[in-house]
């Protein structure tokens, strides 16, 4: 079975159509990036998958191994194995990232009835993972992307990746911003991530990311539609060409 | 309405006449009767009283108090408390009681005077090699008044507990001292008045916290004036108001000399059908070039029926100045919410942590989160 499965999906935002008619299966152990020029639907996309309010689901289907996430909130398709890491992650003042993670990661057992994590037991998860992703410790102290440089702040979201072991992360542009050595250590996040169980949907602008983190499968969004899909090679010629010799073919 | 500051309001004022002051024998209460009738009243519709009804102070000033008189404790060396009459405390109270407050017009510091049941002084005395010694002064149901001095170099702790009664602390840190004040402002169900005034003097530092939840009606009306070169004043708070409670904080932070700095930090939390008014003001002499001096409040509306009234006013005479003033008011943001449920924290609960580290941004002691409900919170540090 699928881990992720996007049948003829329509969505609306302010009543606007962004979206009409995407299609994606994604596999266990499978990377799939998903490119497209500015405005094409992406983001869109992304947060209709994770639940954000205003994105309305006109038509089709979004399962995550098997369970239906249209009807969700939010956290429950977290709960479902579902992770999205924003291309602009959110500062929270005054709640540290440690606490905030201990939060997150003790909902999640909740949910599944386990009792929350010990304070020692979860301090000794995070520094190894902490350690995996050059994070000065010191982070976990600071208030959730509080005063975070942009390259802070995707390795926030990696980490928090890592940390809650979804099923499928959604990762929106979490390479746009970044330096090369950011971009490594992001890369190097995935890549550690990736399993065969679980699955990874890259949404980049760029190929870059792409020299570091292997697709299996790339897809091009280009006005509320994947027109095109393909693999590794697709990006390269995307990063050479261009999207409008795609945006003729999809409208001939 | 120049004319309403010439009626006494309140019948026990008028009766007082020619009764000494109780608690200060050498203050002379006709004169002070006569200052209260020749100075301004203040006018209920005039700004510092737009939002809170000075009906209902003035008529808690002139009701009687329980009397329920709590005596301050302390522990460590270098302190004494003492009655203002009190031999070791007499010249101290002589000076400065009513001088410090009168500096900020303040005529309701007047009627206190008049009625207090209970006026005594806390003095630090020269410790540096002691320690700090930490006051605690509790609530009570009274009037009483409070004359803090911090001796030069001296350190001074004093944790304030204030429910229901007309309280004014005047305050003065002389050169070189630091004076450390946390005010604790438990739920209450009375009318609340306090006054403070704050005399800071050169290289002291003066800071101040003060954690609020609702009263039915609490009023904090708060002055420090900074008197000597390169003191240090930080004045920050927090509150969480629920219900129909209502909490009006005046402040105004005076420079009235060069090369000093000011801090004013507040974050509020309003819900149900609860009033917040916040109205902080930085006033900068023409004396006071190289000021630093901040304000900034920040508030967050959990209900449609909260009101929040904030208003930063900066007054400048001075050249060469670095300052800044700015006030919010708002709700929770969406969009921090959504990101914390899609890591899996429940819609709940995810309000809850946001406004937990907004309060959490201006606590610094445990006692204040308690008061503020966010004790079970890790803290940074864990």
């Amino acid at each position: 079975m699928s881990l992720l499965k996007v049948s003829d999906l329509q969505v609306k935002v302010a009543d606007r159509e962004i979206l009409n008619g995407v299609n994606l299966e994604v596999n266990p152990g499978e990377i799939h990036a998903i490119m497209g020029p500015n405005g094409s639907g992406k983001s869109t996309l992304t947060n209709t998958i994770a639940g954000q309010d205003g994105y309305v689901v006109e038509a089709g289907e979004l399962q995550l191994n098997g369970t239906d996430l249209v009807d969700l909130e939010p956290e429950e398709r977290s709960y479902a194995g579902l992770f999205l890491a924003f291309q602009y992650p959110v500062e929270i003042p005054g709640v540290t990232n440690m606490e905030f993670l201990k939060t997150a990661v003790d909902s999640h057992r909740k949910h599944r009835g386990e009792t929350a994590l010990s304070s020692v037991e979860f301090i000794k998860k995070m520094r190894s993972l902490v350690a995996k992703l050059d994070f000065n410790p010191e982070f976990l102290k600071r208030g959730v992307n509080e005063s975070f440089s942009g390259g802070e702040k995707k390795r926030n979201e990696i980490l928090q990746m890592l940390c809650l072991e979804p099923m499928v992360a959604l990762l929106d542009e979490t390479d746009s911003g970044l330096d090369i050595d950011a971009l490594q250590v992001v890369a190097t996040g995935i890549n550690e991530f990736r399993k065969p169980h679980n699955a990874v949907v890259l949404v980049t602008h760029y190929q870059r990311l792409l020299n570091h983190v292997v697709p299996d499968f790339v897809h091009v969004l280009l006005n509320g539609s994947i027109v095109r899909s393909g693999d590794a090679s697709l990006a390269l010629d995307l990063e050479r060409k261009g999207y409008a010799w795609l945006e003729q073919d999809a409208n001939p | 309405m120049a004319g309403a500051g010439r009626k006494p309001l309140t019948s026990n004022f008028f009766l007082m006449s020619a009764q000494p002051v109780k608690i200060a024998p050498w203050l002379d209460a006709t004169q002070l009767e006569q200052t209260i009738e020749l100075a301004q009243m203040p006018q209920p519709r005039k700004e510092p009283w737009k939002y809170t009804s000075l009906k209902q102070v003035l008529q808690r000033l002139d009701s009687p108090f329980d009397g329920s008189e709590q005596v301050p404790t302390f522990t460590g060396n270098g302190v004494t408390i003492g009655d203002f009459c009190e031999p070791q405390i007499a010249s101290l109270a002589h000076e400065y009681v009513h001088h410090i407050a009168k500096t900020s017009n303040n005529v309701l510091d007047s009627f206190n005077l008049l009625r207090a049941e209970q006026g005594y002084a806390i003095v630090s005395i020269n410790n540096p090699e002691s320690g700090c010694p930490v006051v605690n002064v509790p609530s009570s149901d009274s009037c009483e008044r409070i004359l803090i001095v911090v001796r030069e170099r001296s350190n001074l702790e004093v944790i304030e507990h204030t429910s229901g009664g007309n309280r004014v602390i005047e305050c003065l840190v002389l050169p070189g001292a630091q004076l450390l004040h946390r005010r604790i402002q438990p739920a209450s169900s009375r009318v609340e008045y306090n006054s403070l005034a704050v005399s800071v003097k050169e290289n002291s530092s003066y800071k101040m916290v003060q954690y609020s939840v609702g009263g039915r009606l609490r009023r904090n009306d708060i002055v420090v004036n900074i008197e000597g070169e390169g003191a240090r004043v930080d004045i920050s708070g927090g509150w969480k108001l629920t219900d129909s409670t209502h909490l009006d904080t005046q402040l105004t932070v005076n420079h009235r000399a060069k090369g000093a700095t000011s801090q004013q930090k507040f974050h509020g939390v309003v819900g149900d059908s609860a009033r917040a008014i916040f109205n902080g003001r930085i006033y900068i002499a023409r004396n006071a070039p190289q000021t630093d001096a901040h304000l900034q409040n920040k508030n967050i509306a959990t209900s449609d029926g909260a009101s929040i009234f904030t208003k930063p006013e900066l007054e400048i005479y001075a050249d060469d100045v670095a300052c800044s003033h700015g006030a919010t008011s708002g709700q929770l943001d969406e969009q921090q919410i959504f990101y914390l449920r899609t890591r899996g924290i429940p819609d709940e609960r995810s309000r809850e942590l946001i406004l937990e580290g907004f309060l959490a941004e201006i606590v610094e002691h445990e006692d204040g989160a308690r008061v503020l409900g966010i004790e079970h919170r890790r803290m940074a540090e864990s």
